[in-house]
């Protein structure tokens, strides 16, 4: 409150009234939204990290065979590349950010002549691929989230601890000048009055 | 001929490589007549048409593995039983490595057929390169390299669609 300058008017005790009001209505808003921000990203870290054990699932289902994937006959980037990933638009939490679809491959055929084992390679490395795309877009989720999750919480922070209590305080502070003021006015009048009945006595 | 094949040590399956490419090409280079040592080292397993008269044999014995490539791939995607000429039913197997290694198994056994009366003569010069060759693709099957080549693929940096 320290250095703000309050006009000690009936205008501006409304105003602050009104400002007041306002604020206690939009707090549980922010303080809702805040939640629900929360929520959602522990959500989305929770997804990220069911996906991370899909892929090590994958990794200790090829264990067995992983060796062969340094086949020196085979030059593996030559059959699979990501081209793009694939994402759309969503609204979550009130915010909008990218949504996984797909990832768009680069598949060159198998030959015939290709060894067996590749068709396996391949299988694995697509679907181990989309799941890093995913978690890939869901990082990206977090990150826009996180940085509202911020805003929102500065906002929270603004009503509880400056506009309300400034709100508060000046319209005190406005009532308690304005009570004086109208006490000094009947005070003035008084000592008028009793001026001008001592004048005409005399 | 005769001195050069009984200079290199015998190979078995899944044996580590006695000897290298390099030295096996060095020394057949030494003991060879030009045109020959072309021939053995234009010789490769991947590469079908560069089979010669001398191993007319495995060259049919291979056109028929990739009919059963072919009739298991086939047999995959119509989600059967594949119906094999000449490869074992063992290789239909759900793990890739024991697959491949069984393929593998098959081949070097159809090389040692073919192998089997001819002595001291370059069809058995001829074998023993794609044996070795055999044996190289058999030691690079390494778990920790194969982690590598995984990872390499599947951590590149990807494009996004903005649109």
């Amino acid at each position: 409150m320290a250095g703000i300058k309050i006009k000690y008017t009936k205008t501006e005790q409304a105003r602050q009234k009104k400002v007041l009001k306002v604020s206690l209505r939009m707090l549980p808003l922010f303080e809702a939204m805040e939640k629900s921000l929360m929520a959602t990203i522990n959500t989305i870290g929770e997804k990220i990290l069911h996906i991370r054990e899909i892929i090590e699932q994958n990794e200790k289902k090829a264990e067995s065979w992983i060796a062969i994937l340094n086949d020196f006959w085979v030059d593996l980037d030559h059959f699979i590349s990501v081209n793009k990933i694939i994402s759309k638009q969503v609204d979550v939490a009130g915010v909008r950010v990218r949504q996984f679809e797909r990832v768009d491959f680069n598949v060159n055929p198998i030959h015939d002549d290709a060894p067996l084992w590749l068709d396996h390679a391949i299988e694995l490395m697509k679907e181990q691929l989309q799941l890093l795309a995913e978690i890939d877009c869901l990082q990206k989720q977090i990150e826009i989230l996180e940085e509202e999750l911020m805003e929102v919480r500065a906002r929270v922070k603004l009503f509880e601890n400056r506009r309300i209590p400034n709100a508060k305080m000046a319209i005190r502070k406005i009532g308690q000048k304005l009570q004086d003021d109208e006490r000094l006015t009947i005070a003035t009048a008084k000592v008028v009055k009793t001026k001008k009945l001592e004048e005409a006595v005399s | 001929m005769t001195y050069l094949l009984c200079s290199l040590p015998s190979l078995s399956f899944a044996q580590h490589p006695p000897i290298t490419m390099e030295d096996f090409l060095s020394d057949a280079k030494a003991q060879l007549a030009s045109g020959k040592f072309q021939k053995l080292e234009s010789l490769d397993f991947r590469q079908i048409d560069t089979f010669n008269k001398d191993l007319k044999g495995f060259e049919d014995i291979m056109f028929q593995y990739r009919e059963d490539v072919k009739e298991i791939r086939k047999a995959k995607a119509e989600k059967r039983s594949p119906n094999l000429m000449v490869l074992p039913n063992e290789v239909v197997s759900k793990d890739p490595l024991v697959c491949e290694k069984a393929i593998m198994k098959w081949q070097w056994d159809e090389l040692s057929s073919l192998e089997a009366g001819e002595h001291f003569t370059f069809t058995e010069l001829l074998i023993y390169k794609l044996k070795l060759q055999m044996l190289s693709r058999l030691e690079s099957f390494q778990a920790e390299k194969g982690r590598q080549v995984l990872q390499a693929i599947v951590n590149p940096k990807m494009k996004e669609d903005n649109s």
